[in-house]
């Protein structure tokens, strides 16, 4: 390969040797020293290859060796590169692309973070981008060792990096750490009461000596599950008490909605701003006279794309929009349609845990403004541990 | 193993050629004085007071230097002739 590669570069002819004795050339060719090869008898004669270089001295043996030869082919770069001569501009644009590779080869382009679980890509990009590891700096000012150090500080839940550059790429591994097993603390004494009036409909009692039954209504701070228990000697054993008691529970709320409402939102109009950027940096492509007084700037970047590898290219959009405060009066469907979502949103965020069996909703129009008075029951585990201390010695 | 052992046998039989086979497949001839002929079913080498023929098919001069003359292809029989 590697000599295929110098004969390339050299240049090289295939050559046919007639004549009455063409064994003679190769004889007189090798006692001088001309390097032949890929020699091979034909029909009309032997054929070999020579360099360029050697081809002169090939025909001086020849004439010694009384035969002729014939050049068949022409193969290398001085071939290549004289075929261009007179195109100047193709070999200046190879230069120049060469070069061009060569420069842009010293700068990273892409940064790729591994798979992580719990930690976002956005703040690794962030606290990348803070030591120096970004698309567009110089792939030798990088200093990986001092980013890991900076990254592993700054993010607890990692235990370990490494920001590797594989010629213009930046691969960074991540390892975040296990959690710890939660652990079960000592067994204090405790019993389990209920957390809120309700009537039971289930229950699933681990360890302790259950006080109620299903279908029975207990009040808030009730015994549900007795951590004292008797063993078989007579004996006064104290335990934590476990299990799950579920219990229909009833909820009240009152919502409120003013009719005169002040919304804050954002305008129609919209501007747009349109940046090139080029590893890095930011070339703007337009301009933008609207001003607002209170505006928000959403921002876009499409980036482009070569076999799934984001380049350091791309148009940024930047879309601004003015923020309006505007006062509207609610209609009653609309009054209706902004409380049940707020009793909705309230089930979802305080009584998430429980299950609702059934929901009543009560409206009601006032000079004001309307109100909603919700009355939910839900279905849940209402035992709470309490603990409870017992003097001397207990096991 | 000194290096005495590594020292060609020509050094012991005057100049008589080396010959080194890779099965009937590949045939290096050191001492090789020159080519006399050079066909696909045989060449003949002329090794000082003698001539080698080498007989076969598609027999080709994989490279030639001042005394040693490597051939490849099929070799089907070779013969001297002093």
């Amino acid at each position: 390969m590697l000599v295929d590669l110098i004969r390339f570069i050299k240049g090289y002819v295939v050559f046919r040797v007639v004549g009455k004795s063409p064994e003679r050339l190769l004889n007189i060719t090798s006692h001088r020293g001309v390097m032949l090869w890929n020699a091979q008898p034909g029909a009309d004669g032997l054929e070999a290859s020579v360099c360029i270089a050697e081809y002169r001295s090939v025909r001086q043996c020849a004439r010694k060796a009384g035969v002729r030869t014939v050049i068949l082919q022409k193969h290398g770069l001085p071939f290549w590169a004289a075929r261009y001569r007179g195109r100047t501009g193709i070999l200046i644009g190879a230069a120049i692309g060469a070069a061009l590779l060569v420069f842009l080869s010293q700068f990273i382009w892409t940064v790729s973070i591994g798979e992580t679980a719990h930690v976002s890509e956005a703040r690794l990009r962030g606290l990348l981008a803070d030591s120096g590891v970004r698309a567009g700096v110089l792939r030798h000012a990088v200093d990986t060792a001092q980013a890991q150090r900076h990254i592993l500080l700054q993010v607890e839940e990692l235990s370990w990096l490494s920001v590797n550059i594989v010629g213009s790429h930046v691969r960074v591994e991540v390892k975040e750490k296990v959690p710890k097993p939660g652990l079960e603390p000592n067994a204090r004494p405790c019993n389990l009461k209920a957390a809120a009036d309700g009537v039971i409909t289930d229950m699933q009692i681990g360890d302790g000596i259950t006080q109620v039954k299903t279908g029975s209504g207990v009040r808030k701070g009730d015994l549900l599950v007795s951590g004292v228990q008797l063993t078989a000697q007579n004996k006064v054993r104290y335990i934590c008490a476990k299990g799950k008691v579920m219990a229909d529970v009833r909820a009240d709320k009152d919502f409120f909605v003013p009719q005169k409402d002040w919304r804050t939102t954002v305008t129609e109009t919209a501007t747009r701003h349109f940046c090139l950027d080029v590893m890095g940096a930011r070339l703007p492509c337009s301009l933008s006279l609207t001003h607002f007084d209170s505006a928000v700037c959403s921002e876009q970047t499409n980036r482009l794309t070569v076999n799934d590898v984001a380049l350091p290219l791309g148009v940024v959009t930047e879309t601004t929009r003015g923020i309006q405060t505007v006062s509207s009066v609610l209609t009653e469907n609309e009054a209706k349609k902004r409380l049940q979502k707020e009793v909705l949103l309230w089930e979802l965020f305080e009584k998430g845990e429980g299950r609702r069996v059934s929901k009543q909703l009560a409206f009601d129009a006032g000079p004001a403004g309307f109100s909603c008075h919700a009355r939910c029951v839900f279905n849940g585990n209402i035992a709470e541990s309490v603990d409870f201390s017992v003097e001397g010695e207990y096991n | 193993m000194t290096k005495e052992n590594y020292r060609s046998p020509r050094v012991g039989i005057g100049n008589a050629p080396l010959m080194e086979a890779v099965g009937n497949r590949q045939i290096t001839v050191e001492g090789a004085a020159g080519i006399l002929l050079y066909e696909s079913r045989c060449v003949k080498i002329s090794a000082g007071k003698m001539v080698i023929a080498f007989h076969g098919r598609g027999l080709r001069l994989r490279c030639i230097s001042g005394s040693c003359v490597e051939i490849i292809g099929f070799i089907s029989n070779i013969e001297y002739l002093c």
